[in-house]
């Protein structure tokens, strides 16, 4: 008989499907754009139009996870946490006569910065802030076999061409657009060569796209640009954010990189690394700066905390030292369980048990949640 | 008594019948002759005092045992048997047929049954009122692999067991949870892409579900044995149970995995492997048709079997 049934059953025994549960939807706000978001909207999530995530973060600027993520679920929705909002709404209320403010994002690995800067840039972007956006430092100085010359301009230090115009590209997709419309120019003749100049009262456009066909003078043209940049900005023509995440890498103890005499640079030594820290000198107004240390950026000998002074240094302390440290602390009780109502809402959590589990496990850090709910 | 510590269950994993006889005032009224002595093996191990003093008592197998000096004893004694290489006996009582329980090393007395180590399942128990059949066997403790977590499935820990190569047990399960992770990306993609909404509702996303339903659809309904008739061999299509055939189909499935071209991954050859199966389709259930070819070919010899 149990022969019978399983010849009769079998082939086409499919499984019984779990019985379907209640899906719970996530909350969500309305306000898609960043310059509302209030108090109200804690721990909800917002979506970025697929427009403006190419406009800024097509060449950098999210995890890598996070992209794969918004490519699955066809959305891209970031949760409005505290950290974000609190820089924002300083950003509001600053008093843009003064020096440029300083804010350093620190939290542990997984915790959520970079997307917290993520949606500082948004609101930077959407309120016409020029973006001096470096997507990630340690890519500049990890993984060797980048052309690294020594700079001719600049003695003792070196260059990155091929990145630095790379890093043009990005500046230039970023704010091409807004560029345009403001018609900045630049305020002095600058001679590459024998043969290349730009003359006083180029475009800035028109600068960078030299940067990026001559990539040899890529790095110099960081440095011009941001000299004109702090210069404009503090003459009022316009409004600067400047965002470096993986800020900590500046102050790492080496790289990888070598130059063709195979000498081995520190971080010190190379220009961007140099143009970058000057980029952080509150020596302009009309902007703000907003830099993100993560244990991931160190080298991984020194990740055992995620404090700044321990990541960045005393040096990098004094460097940027009247600043306005932000924790990003992991998801509190209501994130979290927002968090997981959003991963079901999108079939990337199956199960709707278990929660305290995953609290756990991942000890309510984002990016370990979204990688422990992955196979579940 | 249980074998586990479940994140959301407090209670025990495992037989819970003992509750009410494993009562305080039971070592008051312990009989003397215990007194002075420690048990030799942990209380958990047994299912009750009771139990115990009827069947496990070691002076039951060997009368000579004086209880009083049990312990001193227990230990010259296990070096002796050691010695004389008799030591599983001694550990499981002399046996009535000892060859023919199936685990021969196992360190449990064949008479203990498996464990229920799922909460909901025991709780199931007690409802029904089937507990009480279970009150007085003896249980093996929950396999450290086995949790009343809501996100184990023993089909899953079953096929992790398979794909294990030289006890990587860990590794398995990453690549496992890997080829999880890629289904539910491929399959989430064809959902987000989707417009139609009945074809949408009818896209499974639960990777458990594709793996439960590809191993489904992949189990064969006979097999071939090879029979000696004459000097030479035949292979025999003979029934299989079900277990059998649930074994095939995942032992197929990590062959095919095996042999797969080397550029790409065994958890990306996998995911596909395990959707196209559950559309009955794929390498897989390719092996099963074959199997099911030959035993057709061969029916001839189907009586070989008891003639």
């Amino acid at each position: 008989m149990r022969a019978y049934r399983r010849l009769c059953n079998y082939a086409t025994a499919a499984v019984k499907q779990e019985t379907q549960y209640q899906i719970p939807t996530a909350a969500r706000t309305e306000k898609k754009n960043p310059v509302d978001h209030d108090s109200h909207d804690l721990s909800k999530f917002y979506t970025i139009d697929p427009k403006t995530v190419s406009n800024i973060f097509q060449m950098g600027g999210m995890p890598k996870p996070f992209t794969e993520q918004t490519n699955m679920f066809a959305e891209t929705a970031l949760m409005i946490r505290k950290p974000a909002l609190e820089i924002i709404n300083s950003l509001k209320s600053t008093d843009f006569q003064k020096p440029a403010v300083r804010y350093l994002l620190y939290g542990q690995t997984g915790s959520g910065k970079s997307l917290s800067l993520a949606h500082i840039l948004h609101y930077a972007y959407i309120s016409k802030f020029i973006l001096y956006h470096i997507p990630y430092v340690p890519i500049w100085l990890k993984y060797d076999r980048k052309e690294v010359n020594w700079s001719s301009s600049k003695n003792g230090l070196a260059d990155i061409p091929l990145i630095a115009a790379q890093w043009l590209k990005h500046f230039l997709h970023q704010n091409g657009a807004l560029l345009n419309e403001l018609n900045l120019t630049t305020s002095q003749d600058y001679v590459w060569s024998q043969r290349e100049t730009t003359p006083k009262g180029t475009t800035l456009n028109e600068l960078v796209t030299h940067g990026i066909n001559r990539a040899k003078y890529a790095c110099d043209c960081m440095d011009i640009l941001l000299n004109e940049l702090k210069a404009h900005c503090t003459n009022n023509k316009c409004k600067m954010l400047v965002a470096i995440d993986g800020f900590n890498a500046f102050f790492n103890e080496k790289t990888d990189l070598k130059t063709e005499d195979r000498v081995k640079v520190t971080p010190q030594q190379i220009t961007m690394v140099q143009t970058g820290l000057s980029a952080v000198l509150s020596d302009w107004n009309n902007g703000a700066i907003v830099m993100v240390t993560s244990p991931r950026a160190a080298l991984n000998t020194k990740r055992e905390s995620h404090l700044p002074i321990y990541l960045i240094g005393r040096q990098g302390f004094e460097h940027i030292d009247p600043f306005i440290p932000v924790m990003v602390p992991e998801l509190s009780t209501v994130e979290f369980n927002n968090m997981l109502d959003y991963y079901e809402e999108k079939r990337w959590l199956q199960k709707s048990g278990g929660r305290k589990e995953l609290e756990f496990l991942t000890s309510k850090l984002p990016a370990d949640l979204m990688a422990r709910c992955a196979p579940l | 008594m249980c074998g586990l510590w479940g994140w959301d269950s407090g209670t025990s994993s495992v037989p819970a019948g003992s509750k009410e006889e494993t009562k305080p005032d039971k070592n008051e009224v312990k009989p003397q002759e215990t007194q002075g002595s420690k048990r030799p093996l942990p209380n958990s191990f047994f299912q009750t005092d009771d139990y115990y003093d009827q069947f496990c008592k070691p002076s039951l197998y060997f009368p000579s045992i004086q209880k009083s000096r049990c312990r001193l004893q227990k230990l010259t004694m296990a070096l002796f048997a050691k010695y004389l290489r008799i030591s599983s006996t001694v550990k499981h009582g002399f046996q009535v047929f000892p060859q023919l329980t199936a685990a021969k090393y196992s360190v449990y007395p064949p008479h203990f049954a498996e464990p229920v180590y799922k909460k909901q399942e025991l709780d199931k128990l007690y409802e029904s009122g089937e507990i009480e059949n279970y009150k007085l066997i003896p249980f093996k403790a929950a396999r450290s692999n086995e949790t009343c977590s809501i996100f184990h499935d023993p089909i899953v820990a079953k096929f992790i067991n398979y794909m294990l190569l030289r006890g990587q047990k860990k590794l398995a399960r990453e690549v496992l949870e890997k080829t999880f992770e890629k289904i539910k990306k491929l399959q989430l993609e064809k959902y987000n892409r989707e417009a139609d909404l009945e074809i949408k509702a009818s896209i499974i996303v639960d990777p458990i579900v594709i793996l439960k339903k590809a191993v489904a659809n992949c189990r064969p309904l006979l097999k071939l044995t090879a029979v000696k008739r004459g000097g030479s061999f035949y292979q025999v299509p003979v029934p299989i149970t079900d277990k059998e055939s649930t074994f095939y189909a995942m032992r197929w499935f990590v062959q095919c995995g095996r042999e797969k071209d080397k550029s790409i991954s065994f958890a990306d050859f996998m995911a596909t492997e395990l959707i196209k199966a559950s559309n009955n389709d794929g390498k897989v259930v390719k092996k099963k048709l074959d199997l099911h070819k030959q035993c057709e070919a061969n029916r001839a010899y189907a009586h070989y079997r008891w003639s």
